[in-house]
């Protein structure tokens, strides 16, 4: 096992082990059955978990400990985002069953108040985790222990975002007519191929950020 | 073992300016100076855990800042008691822990946890302070670490376990390839067991040598208060006043023949108190 496979390991038995939330959480995808819902916020539940998770850190004094292991502190970075990686992806794994259902059964005519439940949806939150990271995780890095602030920023990103998409998507006919609805689907998967690249980028550039913001932080 | 050369490390209120010492293999430095004095800074500043301005760290004739994680790998250290995960149990904790190490063994540690009578199945929570410091202790000592950096390990434990903890260090040097480096501010632990001294104060060395050379190079005086001069003032290292007398600590290279006072050999806390009296009186 590497130092970064034996820090994930840590990560779960120390730390999230109690943290039924992070599987609840993306349980709350439900709402993607709702029949009129603005389907976003059935992606944002995991958002609540990963802070939550960054203060049990802090409030474990896990940074601490980890600095005690004979290990480089890009490592410590490495689990960290590993932990993100994995709560942000249950939560997209967890969202497309109840898409499927949504798209269907329950609202195949479409959500009168947002996007539907279709490729569109997934790529845009994919964007939206990738400025959700980007901002939270280079920020959090900087201290290794403020949480609030690197918090609020990454929420006013990924809420930006999010309800600005919605509202161009909804309100401009040409890209309504496209990206809404369960047409389309070339468009779409080329949108989602955009997200997830979007994604993966911006994943990558976050842990690059953090690794060099946590090499200044004195412990 | 240990060579740590011209180390700084400044913050707004506070810095330590020019650490250097040199701990050799099989002996054991105690680490001497009050609250507040850059001890801790100082470790964590050998230990990269903060990052030094300037200044070099080797380890067994490695530099620890190209070398930090196989370096890390061979020493052991403690920074107060351990007080992480909280609600952790201590056997998930040292599984974890000792996942990390190469040489970890653990019938050491086993035998570790029945010599401090740890009860592995305690939450880190339910322990007590001086619980705390063996755990930590067990931990850094099960891994056959070549380097044990301690960071006051004898605060917080009772007299008992202080002189137990002290004879499983002497234990642990016998080898002769086993060196202690820890911390602390009480001087009855070093005149048990230290071999060097390093004193510091306001970040700065103020003696770096063997303990017999340290106590052998200063002289504790007491005389009536109408022989204490102004020259005897500024050759001594620090005078307490009292009604009819005074006491004092001196360099024994700066004691003149004409002087009238008595001089007796001084402990590392006449050594201690007197040079941090100099401290205030600056």
């Amino acid at each position: 096992m590497n130092n970064t496979a034996k820090l994930f390991k840590k990560e779960w038995t120390l730390l999230i082990k109690p943290s039924i939330f992070i599987f609840v959480y993306p349980l709350l995808a439900f709402t993607l059955l709702s029949p009129d819902y603005p389907y976003f916020l059935a992606f944002w539940y995991c958002l609540l978990g990963i802070p939550v998770l960054f203060s049990y850190f802090k409030g474990n004094k896990d940074l601490e400990f980890t600095s005690m292991l004979p290990i480089k502190r890009a490592d410590i970075v490495k689990s960290k985002f590993l932990t993100i990686l994995f709560i942000e992806m249950l939560q997209i794994i967890v969202a497309i069953p109840f898409a499927i259902i949504s798209a269907l059964i329950v609202n195949p005519e479409g959500n009168l108040v947002g996007l539907d439940a279709n490729f569109t949806l997934f790529a845009t939150q994919l964007i939206g985790f990738g400025i959700f990271n980007i901002i939270f995780a280079p920020l959090f890095f900087k201290t290794g222990y403020k949480v609030a602030l690197p918090t609020t920023f990454a929420y006013i990103g990924y809420f930006v975002f999010s309800v600005v998409i919605e509202l161009v998507i909804g309100l401009i006919p040409a890209m309504y007519n496209i990206f809404d609805g369960y047409g389309n689907l070339g468009a779409q998967i080329g949108l989602l191929a955009f997200g997830i690249v979007f994604f993966v980028v911006t994943f990558w550039l976050s842990y690059k950020l953090s690794v060099k913001n946590f090499e200044k932080v004195n412990l | 073992m240990l060579k740590v050369k011209n180390l700084c490390k400044s913050y707004p209120n506070f810095c330590i300016n020019d650490i250097s010492f040199e701990l050799p293999k099989g002996y054991i430095l105690g680490f001497l100076g009050k609250n507040g004095a850059g001890k801790t800074t100082t470790i964590k500043a050998i230990l990269n855990i903060v990052h030094a301005d300037s200044g070099s760290v080797e380890i067994m004739g490695k530099d620890l800042y190209t070398h930090e994680v196989e370096i890390k790998q061979d020493i052991g250290f403690i920074l107060g008691a351990f007080d992480y995960y909280p609600k952790a149990k201590l056997y998930e904790i040292a599984r974890i822990y000792s996942d990390f190490f190469i040489n970890w063994d653990n019938q050491l540690y086993k035998k570790y946890l029945k010599h401090f009578e740890i009860d592995e199945t305690k939450r880190v929570t339910e322990l007590s302070a001086g619980m705390k410091v063996k755990f930590g202790l067990a931990l850094a000592l099960s891994h056959k670490a070549k380097l044990l950096i301690l960071d006051e390990p004898t605060s917080g434990l009772d007299p008992i376990a202080r002189d137990d903890l002290l004879d499983i260090f002497q234990e642990i040097i016998q080898d002769g390839e086993t060196s202690i480096l820890f911390s602390t501010h009480i001087t009855s632990d070093l005149d048990k067991c230290a071999d060097y001294i390093l004193m510091i104060k306001n970040g700065k060395i103020l003696a770096n040598s063997t303990k017999d050379e340290l106590i052998d190079n200063h002289a504790l005086i007491s005389g009536n208060i109408s022989d204490l001069n102004e020259d005897l003032k500024n050759r001594a290292v620090g005078i307490k006043h009292y009604r009819y007398n005074f006491k004092g600590l001196i360099k024994r290279e700066n004691i003149k023949s004409d002087d009238k006072f008595q001089t007796e050999k001084p402990n590392l806390e006449d050594i201690m108190i007197y040079y941090n009296l100099e401290a205030e009186n600056e």
